[in-house]
């Protein structure tokens, strides 16, 4: 036996033990990835780094054997530095993507490619589960989201970005049309309580979270019915409200109480939430209207008053020539229910058609329904002549780009024209009412709420605040994803945890693709157009609030799910490599330089193997070495260009005839992989 | 003049190179002629490859004289003046035909005069007189391929004389007190790896000759292998019996087809001889010795790659321990010497431990051999006493900086060496002295560099070496050098990003660290030493944009001065037409046709092209 000392524990050991095996023995736990139990070490990844007294450098303790009186460290900052940039040096060198593309764009991280293999397959209820995994309001999302997703699609290099959207409405649609929708399961009561100011997205989000926790969750929001701006912006022609409230059903069904027509800063305070709950999330949006500081402005309606009002049924008069002020996105649903309500609208806007703030789809919707917009035009002053409004508006031009790098417009001298309406609809932006957070003694920023980004804490303790309230006027998903995460911290925060927000894995991605790597993702896809939604015809568009895009048929869903490529890493939630750099807070693109190729060798029946995933660790090699395959596998070259392959340009078939599967479980990355994606039990 | 007894051609790798075949031919002729056949000898290089092909004659006062660059003409005059038919009828015709040659070579060939070299004054004396010869005695004055030259000059009585009279612990003893330590890099002392190797138990034990050599820039072992075989089979059968080994190998680098030719040769002869082979000098004693050629990967000389690529596997590295001593070549003890190391033990037997340890400083001693190249006037292969400093091997040895420019700095060790400047050139070769500065001995590459060497692009030069030939095992020594590479590549090409040269430093200190074998743990040395003592430039290439010693080529600009007279050399010996031809007029270059070739610069006469 031999004595040594780990980590201040002494240990007598066999002789011609390793030092990680004397190391598990204490129950010290030492990461590894080359190594493979039972198999001739290589010491080759340095991730299982230790520091021995009296010996240079670090020792891979894999390999290292035990000696009498050694002193062996296993956790130095040292230590857990080297094998940081162990994790980073080797993911500098990945070819390959943890998640999706398209999930990796999503601002609330769905599960697209799995969702969407549910649907392939014709599992909704699955595809039902992994999508409320994410997202609460699913169908809603659906319908009103941008798609930044879609833009991200791998298939956009191919053909055309799948419809991922329609896609999760069409699950959410078909779960709300069951006899029982799905509801996620629930933890017993905790007998802890949540507040939650603003029943919008986020607030919504934040109780669908809380709730599965066992929380208590009060709603408390100013209006009648709860959606936010989902209700009362976003027109019913986009999103109707029968669609909203069956998804803000699932959300009442989960537990969460709701006091409606309650004020903050008019019918409570935040004090008195503190009191009444452990922790309070604040969701209050961006709801306060921006005027158009010019003289007159007081005829004109804001936007989103004008909106709220229609939502309401109690549509103001705008008579029959409306002039909507703003290019965002509020502006074109303004207009669009302007022409909704018989009138003829014109748009002013004061920048160009490439600046508008806003989806080109819903542009060119408007324009399809008769909306005219004028571009480089802004209002100076507004008089009431009569029963008309005269709108004195200036051209513009765009000068020097400004610090955002945007070019800002500057007014043309002389070039003043006057223009005759029957109103005028501003929708020159949103605002959060800060005051009311300020007074309250929480610090805000230049826009909204102050509140980190990880966990939405805001600056006193137990109070969270999340979307548009803290980012400014944006967009519904991100409030989804804000209620999310604060649901996750809050539920830290309440349980006595620390609060670190919800656990984020590392992931690599991989930018720029190159024309061969490209060839390489698409050898065996085949070209097939995006599917096209149904259409209301434009008779009945402009003349009722009717929804416009229709949902997929099944037969429409399965077809367009079935052209998912279902990027992203078989093995993402099994990859030792992976779990690894997120322990470590590994920084994936700290040393990002030159880097293997994407390809695939599909050759084998069992396995897939990516070579731009492999990080030369030697174990296959050694395993097929010592089952005694007849090709197996062998590092070829020398330098940064080593690679690992069977030897001779053997197919992998014919290389791993034996060990296939024992190589794609020890294979510590998503480089060896079994075909069937999620169906590796290495973790 | 005396009558030559030996005329000695240099035919090792350089000498063939330079085009000693035809001056050996040439001889032959001539000494045929004379009647004297045997007085011409093939022999390998004396370490002056600069002068090669040499021809070196013997007269009968035992006087050695030293011709260099000698051709093929120059030969047949020198052996003319050397060699004298006997007898007065063969004299007199000899006489007649020296003169018929001499009028048809119409003089045009150099006077043997003019190729002497004075092993006692001038450069060859200087370059000669200081080195110390012990591992190189015999080099370039022994035919490698004729074992008795080896035995005429007293080889193999060392071996004899352990095998008959003394213990392994004698030998073993005598080694230590020499105070020889390896010369393939580490400087482990020789003597205490031998008593561990002699202490392991077992039967089975091997030795290995290493010969891979593989830094860029050193040839000591392929000279020694070439020039003197016999020295370096005796020293591996003194290991051997040191250790209680019977079989051994000599690994050496298939680029060295000659050395691979004289050894094999050479362990026939001495197996022949009753030295090696089934029954050494008659004891019964058995020992085989077998060649293996490596397969040309520098890491396959560290000596756990080395023995997985004597096994047949691919030559990757493994921790140590367990040390090669310990469980080596098929898992049996293994003791590792390199060429150089080898080579000095028959002399310590034959003089005795203090003889060598006569020379150097306290903790190194004897002689080393190193490849003495770069900005020099007399460049080769020179064995020197320890202890002597850089600025004698630069200076006196080497004859000082070419074209009279600025020493700057030795870049000694190769790739896994590093950079000593010229104001520590007072720095004696010694193992500690040296890995003081953060350079190392190595294994004998010492490059020397002038005031228009980039020390960016110097440590570039060698990183990229290290990394090309990383055998891939190690993450750090993998992508750690590579990344180290990228950003030294960029301050190059002027395109460093703040951060670099720190981002350089923790690579390095981790890299160095993290590797398993010497390569990895080496690698970062270029850097580190040029970061230590040239810091500054690396700062000027990253935020000047500018490199001072005008190598960089994108850093870089070419402008003709005031010195200019219009004589359109320049605009002539430009290959891409950026400097327009204008006589009488001063010329100008057009920095964004200019391509940095320097041609303009080395044509012009008037030194009126700068660097800038
Ligand atoms: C016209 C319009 C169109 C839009 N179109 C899209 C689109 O197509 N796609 C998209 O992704 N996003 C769109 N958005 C943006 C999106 O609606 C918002 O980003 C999202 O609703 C923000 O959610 P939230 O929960 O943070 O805030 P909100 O939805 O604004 O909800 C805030 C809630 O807090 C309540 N509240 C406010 N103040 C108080 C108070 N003092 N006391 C109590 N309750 C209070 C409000 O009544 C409201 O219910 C649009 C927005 C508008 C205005
Ligand atoms: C990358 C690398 C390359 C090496 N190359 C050689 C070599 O070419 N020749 C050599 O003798 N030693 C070489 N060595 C050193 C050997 O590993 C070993 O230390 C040496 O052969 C031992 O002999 P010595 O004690 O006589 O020096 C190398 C080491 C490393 C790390
Ligand atoms: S093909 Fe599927 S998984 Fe890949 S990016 Fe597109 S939607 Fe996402
Ligand atoms: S493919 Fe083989 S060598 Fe590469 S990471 Fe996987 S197991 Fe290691
Ligand atoms: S340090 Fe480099 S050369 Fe040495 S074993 Fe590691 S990867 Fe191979």
């Amino acid at each position: 036996m031999v004595n040594l000392t780990i980590d201040g524990r002494r240990i007598a050991a066999e002789a011609g033990s390793t030092v990680l095996a004397a190391a598990k023995w204490l129950g010290i736990r030492i990461p590894t990835m080359c190594h493979v139990p039972g198999i001739e070490a290589a010491a080759s990844c340095f991730i299982c780094a230790v520091q021995i007294e009296g010996r240079r450098g670090f020792s891979p303790a894999c390999a290292m054997p035990v000696a009498e009186g050694m002193v062996v460290h296993t956790a130095t900052d040292d230590v857990r530095k080297a094998r940081r940039m162990a994790l980073e040096l080797l993911l500098s060198d990945h070819a390959g993507e943890c998640n999706a593309p398209c999930a990796a764009r999503c601002p609330a991280g769905l599960d697209i490619p799995g969702f969407v293999g549910g649907i392939a397959s014709g599992d909704t209820p699955a595809a039902m589960q992994v999508i409320s995994e994410r997202l609460a309001l699913a169908g809603s999302l659906g319908r009103v989201c941008p798609r930044l997703c879609e833009k991200e699609c791998r298939r956009c290099d191919l053909d055309e970005g799948l419809t991922i959207g329609a896609l999760h409405r069409y699950v959410a649609d078909l779960d709300q049309a069951a006899p029982q929708a799905y509801l996620p399961a629930r933890a017993q009561a905790s007998g802890k309580s949540v507040g939650i100011v603003g029943a919008g997205p986020a607030g919504l989000t934040a109780a669908y979270y809380l709730q599965q926790k066992g929380h208590a969750c009060t709603l408390y929001d100013a209006q009648p019915l709860p959606g936010g701006m989902l209700r009362y912006g976003i027109p019913e022609y986009r999103l109707p409200k029968q669609a909203l409230d069956s998804e803000i059903a699932s959300v009442r069904q989960l537990g969460a109480e709701s006091r409606m027509g309650k004020r903050w800063g008019r019918d409570f305070t935040l004090a008195q939430l503190r009191e009444r709950h452990q922790a309070v999330f604040i969701a209050i949006g961006a709801q306060g209207a921006q005027g158009l500081h010019c003289p007159g402005e007081d005829h004109a309606l804001p936007g989103i008053g004008f909106l709220e009002q229609v939502a309401k049924g109690a549509a103001p008069e705008i008579g029959r020539d409306v002039i909507v002020v703003g290019g965002g996105n509020t502006a074109m649903d303004c207009a669009r229910t302007a022409i909704r309500l018989s009138a003829r609208v014109r748009v002013f806007y004061r920048r160009t058609r490439q600046q508008m703030p806003c989806l080109m789809e819903e542009v060119e919707a408007a324009e399809a329904e008769g909306v005219h917009i004028e571009y480089l035009v802004a209002p100076v002053s507004i008089e009431l002549r009569g029963s008309t409004l005269a709108v004195t508006c200036r051209r513009m031009e765009l000068g020097e780009p400004d610090a955002s790098g945007r070019r800002s417009p500057v007014a043309i001298e002389g070039s003043e024209f006057s223009v005759e309406c029957s109103s005028v609809i501003t929708a020159t932006g949103q605002s959060v009412e800060r005051s009311l957070a300020k007074n309250e003694g929480l610090r805000v920023t230049a826009w909204g709420i102050a509140a980190d980004e990880r966990t939405m804490a805001a600056s006193l303790p137990g109070v969270f605040a999340g979307g548009d309230a803290v980012l400014g006027a944006d967009l519904a998903v991100r409030a989804v994803a804000a209620g999310r995460l604060a649901a996750a911290a809050i539920h830290q925060y309440i349980t006595g945890e620390a609060v670190t927000g919800e656990p984020v894995s590392a992931a690599v991605t991989m930018r720029p693709v190159d024309d061969e790597e490209r060839a390489a993702m698409f050898r065996s896809i085949e070209q097939a157009p995006r599917v096209r939604l149904p259409e209301l015809d434009m008779e009945s568009r402009i003349s009722s609030f009717d929804e416009v895009e229709g949902g997929l048929s099944e037969a429409d869903a399965v077809r367009e799910a079935r052209r998912c490529m279902t990027c992203g890493c078989r093995k993402a939630d099994c990859c030792t490599i992976r779990a690894l750099a997120t322990e470590y807070g590994a920084d994936v693109s700290r040393y990002s330089g030159a880097r293997r190729r994407f390809a695939q060798d599909d050759s084998h029946p069992e396995i897939i193997y990516e070579p731009g995933k492999c990080i030369s660790c030697d174990a296959c090699v050694r395993i097929a070495g010592a089952a005694g395959e007849d090709w197996g596998m062998s590092m070829i070259g020398r330098g940064f260009d080593v690679s690992v392959a069977p030897p001779f340009g053997k197919p992998l078939s014919e290389a791993l005839a034996k060990t296939a599967r024992r190589c794609a479980e020890a294979c510590p990355t998503g480089a060896l992989a079994l075909r069937t994606r999620r169906a590796c039990e290495c973790r | 003049m005396k009558a030559a007894v030996e005329i000695r051609v240099g035919l090792g790798s350089c000498g063939v190179a330079s085009g000693g075949e035809p001056v050996r031919d040439a001889l032959l002729a001539v000494a045929a002629q004379a009647g004297a056949n045997g007085v011409v000898k093939a022999v390998g290089c004396n370490g002056m490859c600069h002068r090669e092909p040499m021809v070196e004659v013997v007269t009968t006062d035992g006087q050695a004289t030293l011709y260099g660059n000698v051709t093929a003409e120059t030969a047949r005059k020198i052996a003319r003046e050397y060699l004298r038919p006997k007898g007065p009828a063969k004299r007199a015709r000899w006489m007649l035909d020296s003169a018929a040659a001499l009028i048809n070579e119409n003089g045009a060939a150099a006077e043997p005069a003019a190729c002497h070299l004075d092993r006692r004054s001038g450069a060859a004396g200087t370059y000669l007189g200081k080195q110390q010869r012990i591992v190189l005695e015999n080099c370039g004055e022994v035919d490698p391929l004729k074992i008795d030259d080896y035995l005429a000059r007293d080889g193999y009585r060392a071996l004899e004389r352990c095998i008959k009279e003394s213990t392994p612990e004698q030998v073993i003893a005598a080694v230590s007190e020499s105070g020889l330590r390896g010369r393939g890099g580490a400087g482990f002392p020789t003597g205490r790896k031998w008593q561990l190797g002699h202490a392991q138990a077992g039967d089975v034990k091997y030795v290995i000759c290493n010969g891979d050599e593989g830094d860029p820039g050193a040839f000591m072992d392929r000279l020694v292998l070439e020039s003197d075989p016999h020295r370096v089979l005796e020293g591996l059968a003194i290991a051997a019996f040191a250790v209680g080994a019977a079989e051994g190998y000599l690994y050496i680098r298939a680029e060295y087809p000659q050395a691979v030719r004289h050894v094999k040769a050479a362990i026939l002869q001495a197996e022949e001889r009753g030295i090696l082979g089934a029954n050494m000098f008659g004891t019964g004693r058995s020992l085989r010795f077998e060649v293996r050629e490596g397969a040309g990967a520098f890491v396959c000389g560290e000596e756990t790659a080395l023995i997985q690529s004597l096994e047949g596997k691919r030559g990757m590295p493994r921790l140590r321990p367990p040390y090669p001593v310990e469980r080596g070549f098929r898992g049996k003890p293994t003791i590792i010497n390199n060429v150089e190391t080898l080579s000095c033990i028959p002399w310590i037997l034959r003089h005795g431990p203090q003889a060598f340890a006569a020379f150097g400083t306290a903790t190194s001693k004897g002689t080393k051999v190193f490849a003495l190249a770069g900005k020099i006037n007399h460049g080769g292969l020179i064995e020197v006493p320890m202890g002597m400093t850089i600025r004698e091997v630069v200076e006196e040895i080497g004859g000082g900086i070419k074209n009279g420019r600025e020493f700057k700095a030795v870049q000694l060790g190769g790739p896994s060496g590093g950079c000593i400047p010229a104001r520590l050139a007072g720095t004696p070769i010694d193992y500690d002295a040296l890995a003081r500065t953060g350079a190392i001995m190595g294994s004998g590459g010492l490059v020397v560099l002038d005031d228009r060497d980039c020390m960016v692009d110097i440590a570039r030069f060698f990183l990229r070496f290290t990394q090309a030939e990383s055998c891939g095992k190690c993450t750090f020594c993998r992508i750690g050098t590579k990344r180290m590479l990228e950003i030294l590549d960029r301050l190059c090409e002027g395109k460093g990003r703040n951060g670099d040269i720190e981002k350089l430093e923790e690579l390095a200190d981790y890299v160095s660290r993290g590797s398993l074998c010497g390569l990895g743990q080496t690698a970062p040395n270029p850097v580190l030493t040029t970061l230590r003592y040239f810091r500054e430039e690396y700062e000027q290439h990253l935020h000047e944009k500018r490199c001072a010693a005008g190598r960089c080529p994108t850093l870089i600009h070419y402008r003709i001065n005031d010195n200019c007279i219009g004589c359109t050399l320049c605009a002539q010996a430009c290959p891409v037409g950026a400097i327009t031809y204008r006589p009488y007029e001063r010329h100008e270059v057009d920095d964004a046709l200019c391509t940095r070739c320097d041609m303009c610069r080395q044509a012009c006469q008037d030194e009126a092209v700068e660097v800038a």
